[in-house]
């Protein structure tokens, strides 16, 4: 009687479960670690982002060893874009970010589909994945702008989602947070505050911003064993050492990932920086190499193409090590 | 794509991100739900560089002993079966205490061995030569004195005879100082010149605090956030001992404790419109040890007509004084209650935001200035009067003769009260894509300080004083039909417009313009100013400074004429009263500024800027301010001025001596011209730096040390004392590449010890701020308060190569001559004291553990390459025939390398 009902509800959820635990368990005894997939962006002399590259003209090596190219998905193909808002400040900026969300949702075809999470107060799926972005639309706007920042908390559980879908198929999937988010605001404690106001020969607060690099590095980490793509918009660039340092943060995310960071100087920025994101994410290529069996822990990268003026890929990688049966 | 949104939907199921209701979150143990970190760091002089001013004065060591302690958890509120709070309710908790001992260093200037014991023989002054005292028991007018010549050692209108070998006898010293004596410590040091720079303490300030943080927040319905946040320190504080004695010139020991409560709700009415409501409550309390002591100390000296559980306060004209600072006993408690409330509203191209914030202000304040007795000794009453450069303060001490003294009474702690409210209006509107413009309006109403018992009180200019039939008299709140408070309710405005443009397509420029008003507030005040007549400044002032004491330690000091309270219109006559200005007058800051930011590639980003500031009716203390001033044209009464009875007849109030404003007269005026560049590089290869140079100027009428002409304010205007036109800096991290996963040392056993480790840094440069001369001698008969220099014709104030033998030449200035002021500007215009600069660096290693786990060893360096920086410039000059040999020179430099270690466990 006790048991009932979260006796049922949690068998319930161990079953509907069970299949994702399997199937991480076929991924890590190295089905999963015989190939690898990564973003790759090419640009032309001018500049432009290519929507073509011929699969041929690839070459990619791991750990200096020449792997073999397994697929190459153009921007033509299908494109999960999931959305992450961490938004709890200024409403002004908040509505321009939506507004110009909504825009540049009216451009997306059948095969770009959009999902809507939040991350204040931690994760949560507003809406799934879909192409009746008019739905999407709606979703966004009557989005409530509450909460605390979550975006340190949320982006490994944001960017395992996006894993798992890469891992599953062979969409391209790319994780935008839309943040205003300042390290102040922050739930956790990661600004060291001061405790003892009178203590006037307090120097452990000098270097202040340790604690936060600290939780980057931590992220980082995670981030290497992770494949999605993290762009970040920031709606309000903040000059102040900590902000500064957490912004830095987000760089360092995007760049782990071969993502990509803007930082809004003004409201004026928000609708070019966000189009300008969204562009890139929408002429992702998704590469499939083949790792060696062997290739375990950190593994450099490195592709080359024979036209582009300009090869942008993810550096690194952790794989993790194949389960002896 | 189906594969791809099964995974989505799996994985999303898995982490709880569908269901977010309570209990839906999945099971994890708190290990897992909370994090946080426990940390000491230690300190201790053992890792130091011994500081340049110790070892300068060949001391070995500087002690230090600091740990500093704490551990800080958050996470979900989770109580298994009882309570679960994830993704509702979260608290934070942090406690920190600290135990610190650090020495400080002074080199002082106490009276040597001998002249502690009446002899002055070795007496001499700053350019080396011998100085007389004279016996003032001896005093008498000279016969052969010429009225139509000024008064010089050839036409002296009163003459004394020197003490004999200047050996005061024993006989002749004063009962009360020669207790007092008793607790000054004898020289340890001889730094000089001459027998200046002879003490030399290197003694320990101790530290006790412990606090915390608290805080929980918890979102009800969606739409509520609610938190609650808590704060409370309290501890101990000793400062460096000066004198191992109950006459110690420095702090007393002091207790402290601070209390914040605020609960706030953020409330979402729709997903363009946020209500927020905060109420705050804070709570600081300081108090001394001495007002709780049961000795009556200045009976225990034999002072009598004073009793008080400190050392009465021993004012010595260069020396190191005996007894606590003025104000430094207190039993101080301040309170404020804040109710804020705002909306913020977005429609159409326009956000408007809202808001109202009602403060309450309390403090109650024991704070007697002077508890034990505040007594000032010159030299002109043991030297020839009328003549520099003789006499001398200690001697004047000895024989218990001093020309002002002052002592503190009191009744009771004083109640102080205020109320604000602040209406706040505000927009922000796009008016077009790559243009926005902002606006707001602050309009604050405040009302004037009260008194909770109505004790409070102040001249008033205007009302009459029986005694003499002048104007300007006390007045007392409440009584003769007068309100509660002397000020009226004042009403601040502050407009502020803004616009960002961005000119290019690309959006990677922004220019923003921005101007604005606003007006600081006055301040509730806190101790006895404004009490008097339920308080009372007792003040003695000799009738003449330079033949006759206004008290001799012997005899003590007189019993109050009208005990408290005192209510007469004529209270505060002969003493420096309180002033409480009763105008609408508040300080107004007016600004503009022009910044450029613009992103440029690989990770750069550029900004400079320029901006402009002007104040007026900035609120000024008794040093800047003369409201009872005595115009520079009555120097030409010279020595006469020297007469108390006379010089207070040419005060525009001469029943009162200098008025308190207790730093609330608004008055000052200021300029301030800056501009700056910066350069940021983000994140690349494990590198970030931010560079920034900026250049400003200041000016201003105020800033010190002190007003000489206080009748035209123009002659004050001058550069801001404190003033760094170039200050420079840097910042940066680096993480090395060193261990698994970077650019070195991957594979190699070597990257557990050098891999994961960062380098932090911050450099800093700042200019000198510009030199302040002071004269050494003031022979203005009490006219001019702070004297200026003159420059020499043709002198320049520049070297060469400035240096610690020679920093500027100060054969370019001169004291005035007598009942004369200075023509140098209160500051100089273009000599510099020395710039300073400093460099930390951290050093961390970071050891990641399982889970969320990681232990942090960090190495900081402050001062790490271990710079002195240079002691200002000794800026006295003195007369042409008796110059400051001195003047212009540094003794010594300051600063030292500081190591401390931490260690962090994050979990």
């Amino acid at each position: 009687m006790s048991l009932c009902p979260w006796g049922r509800r949690q068998f319930g959820r161990l079953f509907s479960i069970a299949p994702v635990f399997l199937l991480q368990l076929l991924l890590s005894t190295g089905a999963a670690s015989a190939e690898l997939k990564t973003p790759v962006w090419a640009k032309d002399a001018e500049g432009n982002f290519l929507t073509e590259i011929p699969r041929t003209e690839l070459r990619a090596w791991l750990e200096d060893e020449a792997v073999e190219i397994k697929a190459l998905h153009a921007p033509a193909g299908n494109l999960i874009l999931l959305i992450v808002l961490d938004v709890v400040d200024d409403l002004t900026r908040i509505d321009d970010a939506r507004g110009a969300l909504v825009e540049v949702l009216s451009d997306f075809g059948p095969r770009e589909f959009a999902g809507l999470l939040r991350a204040q107060d931690g994760l949560q799926v507003v809406e799934k994945p879909t192409a009746d972005h008019e739905t999407l639309k709606d979703s966004l706007l009557a989005m409530r702008v509450s909460g605390f920042p979550g975006l340190l908390e949320s982006i490994e559980e944001a960017a395992t989602i996006g894993d798992r879908m890469m891992r599953a198929s062979d969409v391209r999937v790319a994780v935008l947070y839309i943040t205003d988010g300042s390290i102040y605001e922050y739930r956790g404690d990661y600004t060291n505050p001061v405790i003892n106001p009178s203590d006037g020969g307090d120097l452990s607060r000098r270097f202040r911003d340790r604690l936060i690099q600290e939780q980057i590095q931590r992220t980082r980490e995670k981030l290497l064993g992770i494949w999605t793509p993290l762009f970040f918009l920031h709606l309000e660039n903040r000059r102040d050492n900590l902000n500064t340092v957490y912004q830095n943060g987000l760089t360092q995310f995007a760049q782990a990932t071969a993502g990509e960071a803007l930082f809004c100087e003004s409201r004026t920025q928000i609708p070019a920086y966000l189009q300008q994101l969204v562009d890139r994410i929408r002429s992702l290529h998704l590469l499939t190499i083949e790792t060696p069996v062997e290739a375990a822990g950190r593994v450099r990268l490195k592709v080359e193409s024979a036209t582009a003026a300009e090869l942008i890929h993810r550096k690194q990688f952790k794989i993790a090590k194949p389960v002896k049966r | 794509m189906k594969k791809a949104l099964e995974a989505f939907h799996s994985e999303a199921e898995r982490l709880g991100l569908y269901d977010v209701g309570p209990g839906s979150a999945p099971k994890q143990s708190l290990a897992d739900l909370w994090h946080g970190r426990v940390y000491e760091y230690i300190r201790n002089n053992a890792f130091d560089a011994v500081p340049h001013q110790v070892v300068q004065r060949g001391g070995e060591r500087n002690i230090l002993r600091r740990n500093q302690f704490g551990f800080s958890v958050s996470g979900p509120v989770y109580v298994p079966k009882l309570y679960d709070g994830r993704r509702r309710t979260f608290f934070t908790f942090s406690y920190e205490g600290t135990r610190q001992r650090v020495g400080r260093s002074f080199l002082n200037t106490i009276p040597t061995t001998q002249q502690q014991a009446g002899d002055f023989s070795d007496l001499v002054n700053k350019a080396g030569a011998p100085v007389m005292i004279y016996d003032p028991e001896s005093t008498r007018l000279n016969p052969m004195f010429d009225p139509s010549q000024i008064v010089s050692t050839s036409n002296l209108e009163h003459i004394r005879d020197p003490f004999p070998n200047n050996v005061i006898p024993a006989s002749r010293l004063d009962s009360v100082a020669r207790e007092m004596i008793g607790h000054l410590p004898q020289p340890n040091t001889s730094v000089g010149p001459f027998l200046r720079n002879n003490y030399w303490v290197n003694p320990p300030a101790i530290e006790r605090p412990d606090g915390l943080l608290a805080r929980v927040d918890h979102n009800l319905f969606e739409r509520h956030k609610i938190s609650l946040d808590l704060a409370y320190s309290k501890g101990f504080e000793a400062s460096p001992e000066l004198y191992p004695s109950i006459a110690n010139p420095g702090s007393p020991d002091r207790l402290f404790k601070g209390r914040r409560v605020a609960v706030s709700d953020t409330f979402a009415i729709s997903p363009s419109s946020i209500y927020t409501v905060r109420g705050q409550v804070r709570s600081r309390t300081r108090r001394t040890a001495g007002l709780d002591g049961d000795h009556d100390i200045p009976a225990e000296l034999g002072l009598e007509g004073v009793s008080g559980t400190v050392f009465p306060l021993i004012e010595l004209k260069d020396f190191q004084s005996l007894g606590s600072p003025l104000g430094s006993q207190f039993r101080n408690a301040w309170n404020s209650y804040h109710m804020n409330n705002s909306l913020n509203l977005r429609r159409g191209r326009h956000s408007w935001t809202l808001w109202v914030e009602v403060s309450r202000y309390q403090v109650n304040s024991l704070s007697p200035r002077s508890p034990s007795g505040y007594f000032q000794f010159n030299d002109a009453l043991t030297g020839l009067p009328g003549i520099i450069n003789t006499g001398n303060s200690f001697s004047s001490f000895l024989l218990g003769r001093s020309y002002r003294s002052e002592t503190t009474e009191l009744l009771q702690p004083t109640y102080l009260r205020r109320t604000s409210i602040e209406f706040g209006l505000g927009d922000e509107y796009e008016v077009a894509p790559n243009l926005t413009t902002t606006w707001r309006l602050n309009v604050d109403m405040s009302s004037p300080r009260v008194e909770k018992f109505d004790r409070q009180s102040t001249v008033d200019i205007a009302e009459i004083n029986p005694e003499n039939g002048k104007p300007g008299a006390l007045i007392f709140a409440g009584q003769g039909g007068r309100g509660r408070a002397f000020q009226p309710y004042r009403i601040r405005l502050e407009p502020r417009a803004s616009l960002a443009w961005s000119p290019t397509d690309a959006r990677d420029t922004v220019v923003r313009v921005t101007a604005g008003q606003y007006q600081s507030n006055l301040s509730i005040g806190s101790g006895t100013f404004g009490t008097q007549g339920y308080s009372a400044r007792r003040t003695l002032i000799s009738a003449n400074q330079q033949l006759e004491p206004a008290v001799t330690l012997q005899s003590g000091v007189p019993p109050l004429e009208h005990p408290l309270p005192d209510l007469r219109p004529e209270a505060a006559n002969d003493t420096d009263p309180d002033f409480i200005p009763q105008t609408s007058r508040q300080p107004r800051y007016r600004w503009g500024s022009l910044r450029v930011e613009r992103r440029l590639p690989q990770g750069f980003t550029m900004r400079a800027g320029t901006e402009i500031y002007r104040g007026k009716d900035i609120l000024l203390g008794g040093r800047s301010v003369g409201v009872n001033a005595i115009s520079l044209d009555a120097l030409a009464y010279r020595d006469v001025l020297n007469d108390e009875s006379f010089r207070r007849t040419l005060r525009p109030f001469p029943q009162f001596q200098n008025f308190q404003t207790n730093g609330q007269f608004p008055l000052g005026r200021y300029n301030y011209h800056g501009a700056d560049v910066g350069v940021q590089k983000r994140a690349s290869h494990g590198l970030t730096l931010d560079f920034s140079y900026s250049l400003n100027r200041r000016w201003d009428d105020y800033s010190g040390p002190g007003a000489q002409d206080y009748f035209n304010r123009d002659n004050e205007w001058a550069l801001s004392r404190g003033t760094r036109p170039h200050r420079l800096s840097l910042s940066y991290v680096y993480e090395v590449p060193f261990g698994k996963g970077k650019a070195m040392l991957s594979d190699s056993k070597l990257r557990h010890v050098l891999g994961n480790w960062s380098v932090s840094g911050f450099t800093l440069w700042v200019s000198g701020d510009p030199t302040v001369l002071q004269p050494e001698f003031n022979n203005t008969g009490g006219v001019v308060r702070f004297l200026r220099v003159n420059a020499v014709p043709g002198m320049q104030a520049h070297v060469a190569n400035p240096g610690p033998e020679r920093y500027f030449n100060p054969a370019a200035f001169v004291d005035p001559p007598d009942f004369s002021i200075g023509g140098v500007p209160r500051t100089h215009p273009t000599l510099r004291n020395p710039g300073w600069n400093n460099h930390d660096l951290s050093l961390t290693k970071r050891v990641p553990l399982s889970g969320e786990r990681s232990f942090e060893l960090l190495f900081q360096g402050f001062n790490f390459i271990n710079h002195g920086n240079w002691n200002a410039p000794d800026t006295v000059i003195g007369p042409a025939n008796a110059p400051n040999v001195n003047a212009g020179k540094i003794i010594g430099s300051y600063g030292g390398r500081v190591v401390q270690l931490g260690m962090r466990f994050n979990f």
